[in-house]
């Protein structure tokens, strides 16, 4: 092939497709390319333009790629043009006919580039000459229990056997490197994989290891997955997938997160509301998903819970927080979106309630304690103010009843009446003058048994009430001010009797509890109401016709002083006891029981 | 037999005249004074056995008129009253030589006890 003048290839193919393809890889090549679109196209331009090759297409309308092949070689002309058949050579009748033709070289469709034009090149530098003139043969064969006859040269069959073993060759070196490449991008699948499930086992790991609860349910409703903190819940994961999400929600809530009841409800009303229902089985996704919906869940047996708390927060009701969001096939911006069912997180809140249970009880008992405080003033500054008018009507009592006493017998009995309420309303103002300026404790080695049976003779007590004592003897001296004790003892005694006005049995007792003192008073009486129970400790809290309350918040104050508890416990129409645990020792001792 | 006589300090009228009224009755001779100054102009004018103050007063106090009659009779019994146990007035009155102070509300009967015995101790009688 020169360089200076292109070689002529003529190209006959019909698909325009196939020809544009061939016409591109030729001219890039550097060769002079002309096309026809058939047999005869091709015929008409080969005597035309004579080509210097022929690449033809055997299937073509009209005259096909034989067919032209025939007439090249027929043509005194154009015989010695060399000519190539693009040639499938699927079907055994295209490989015969090609011998028959012919052709001088096969390339097998879909062509290999490089191949076609290493093939065109080396049939330019070495056209096969007079290679028409060979004495042909005719060869018997046979294929699908047919036999046939064909004629041709030797040549041009050890041509096409070549062509075809090249071709077979080339496609086998492709299938290598096709099977090459299917080995890594399977080894890379392989690997993916294993990444894959790798990631999934770390996935799965760490949602089985959150503290907090991950649940999917289906479209129904129906548990999917749940990952082992459900535990905490009392339930085995593998024993709610299947069951639906409403058999662990206590009754009342359900109405309140469940999608059907919900959606039934606000019908009609406007959506997009950032404030719209939260639920269990959210639908939505992103940020109109459930965030911080407050539930209560039944709780499967709860032995672990402390009895307090299952108290407090209703037995088998665990109060919890979800976010749940909905769980699409695919991109739920698109139309075609599937909805799957909703996942979510369910974070145990029990502890944040109490925490928030005890804060609101802490915050009620400072609130109890700065009215303490405002009671203390008050009473101090009401008691100052009373004391005078009170002991001026004393003193007016005390006169009348020097100059009056055994005149009338009425006039008796109300100066009795008067000097008896004069008393009282003093030991009203002296209870709140005490409240007001409780002092520091002063400490004393002091047999509390003795203490408390001269507190009993000092309390006043009615016939039909039975005192009884039962002393703890091992109890010797204990480190309290006497004076304040005694008062919270008188305290206490006086409200057991007050509280069998009918009778009943008045018990105080001492003994010694985990290295403490412990005196216990306690009645036959009514009781004390369970909504009073917290309130009866706080100042101005009575239950009494008289009195003004500051009773029990004195004896509080005065036990904690000296550095005791006081507790109590109560049946409405049986009675009450309390009990004051009482340090043996000073801290400041040293000696801590 | 000579009255033993009484001088009752008060701003509380009420109590100055129910006071009155019981000591009379307990056969003494009482007057009475309803803030230091007049006190003090009437132990100027005269002299009494035992006088009875309170210590919490408007105008001068009662430890401040307790200096002053001192001052003009030192020999005089001079009761305190208050209601402040924890007053630094009652330190400074006992100081000052209050012959007794004693505590409100304190029922007028232990008064005439007190006063009483101050009678007996001090043979007060002639």
């Amino acid at each position: 092939m020169s360089k200076n003048i292109p070689a002529r290839i003529l190209i006959v193919e019909d698909s325009p497709l196939q020809r544009e393809v061939l016409r591109r890889a030729l001219d890039c090549a550097g060769y002079d390319v002309i096309s026809a679109v058939d047999g005869k196209d091709g015929l008409v331009k080969a005597k035309e333009m004579l080509p210097e090759l022929i690449v033809s297409d055997i299937m073509m309308p009209g005259m096909n790629g034989f067919e032209l092949c025939q007439a090249v070689k027929a043509d005194e002309g154009l015989r010695d043009i060399p000519l190539i058949i693009l040639t499938s050579l699927s079907d055994m009748e295209d490989v015969l006919y090609g011998v028959e033709s012919g052709a001088d070289r096969y390339v097998t469709k879909p062509f290999n580039e490089k191949y076609l034009l290493e093939k065109v090149e080396q049939l330019l530098a070495n056209p096969p000459i007079n290679e028409w003139m060979m004495p042909k043969e005719v060869i018997e064969v046979s294929y699908s229990d047919e036999k046939r006859k064909i004629s041709a040269s030797p040549k041009q069959i050890l041509n096409l056997l070549l062509s075809t073993y090249e071709n077979a060759a080339i496609q086998n070196q492709d299938l290598i490197d096709a099977k090459g490449k299917l080995e890594a991008m399977n080894q890379d699948l392989t690997k993916n994989l294993l990444a894959l499930r790798l990631s999934e086992e770390r996935f799965e790991t760490l949602v089985q290891t959150i503290p907090d609860v991950v649940y999917k349910i289906n479209s129904d409703g129906e548990f999917t997955f749940v990952n082992y903190a459900v535990k905490r819940f009392g339930y085995e994961p593998g024993e709610l997938l299947g069951r639906h999400f409403s058999e662990i929600i206590v009754p009342p809530d359900l109405a309140r997160v469940s999608r059907n009841k919900i959606i039934e409800e606000i019908a009609g009303t406007a959506t997009g509301d950032k404030d719209g229902p939260k639920l269990f089985d959210e639908r939505r996704t992103g940020e109109r998903k459930t965030t911080g919906l407050e539930v209560n869940l039944i709780a499967k047996g709860s032995e672990s819970k402390e009895p307090a708390l299952i108290e407090s927060m209703g037995e088998n009701e665990i109060t919890v927080e979800v976010n749940s969001s909905g769980l699409y096939e695919s991109n739920p911006a698109a139309e075609k979106s599937n909805f799957i069912g909703t996942v979510g997180v369910i974070r145990d809140i029990t502890d944040r309630k109490l925490a928030e249970e005890e804060l609101h009880r802490l915050n009620e008992a400072l609130a109890a304690k700065e009215k303490l405080t405002l009671a203390g003033q008050l009473g101090g500054h009401i008691a100052h103010d009373l004391r005078n008018p009170i002991g001026v009507i004393a003193n007016s009592a005390y006169y009348l009843n020097m100059k009056l006493k055994g005149t009338d017998e009425k006039i008796g009995k109300h100066l009795e009446i008067l000097t008896h309420e004069v008393k009282r309303a003093n030991n009203i103002i002296s209870e709140m003058l005490d409240f007001y300026k409780i002092r520091p404790p002063d400490f004393k080695e002091v047999d509390i048994n003795s203490l408390i049976g001269e507190t009993i003779e000092n309390v006043s007590t009615t016939e039909n009430i039975k005192v009884t004592t039962n002393y703890d003897n091992d109890l010797s001296k204990i480190s309290i001010d006497p004076d304040q004790i005694s008062r919270v003892l008188i305290n206490l005694l006086s409200n057991a009797v007050d509280a069998m006005p009918d009778g009943g049995t008045l018990e105080a007792s001492t003994s010694l509890r985990r290295g403490l003192c412990e005196i216990t008073v306690s009645d036959t009486g009514m009781g004390i109401p369970k909504e009073n129970y917290r309130k009866i400790f706080e100042p101005l809290f009575t239950s009494k016709m008289h009195g003004i309350g500051l009773g029990l918040s004195i004896v509080n104050d005065l036990v904690e002083k000296n550095n005791g508890t006081i507790e109590f416990k109560s049946a409405e129409g049986k009675g009450t006891a309390f009990t004051l645990l009482l340090p043996l020792k000073r801290e400041e001792d040293g000696i801590i029981p | 037999m000579k009255k033993v006589s009484i001088l009752v300090i008060d701003d509380d009228t009420g109590m100055t005249e129910t006071m009155k009224d019981i000591l009379d009755e307990h056969g003494m001779e009482v007057a009475i004074a309803n803030d230091g100054y007049y006190a003090i102009n009437l132990v100027n004018e005269r002299s009494f056995d035992i006088i009875l103050s309170d210590i919490k007063m408007p105008g001068i106090n009662g430890v401040e008129t307790l200096k002053e009659i001192k001052k003009i009779r030192p020999n005089i019994r001079v009761i305190m009253m208050t209601a402040y146990t924890s007053d630094e007035l009652v330190e400074e009155a006992k100081e000052e030589g209050a012959y007794k102070v004693v505590f409100k509300p304190l029922p007028v009967g232990e008064l005439i006890n007190v006063i009483g015995e101050i009678i007996i101790q001090n043979d007060l009688k002639d």
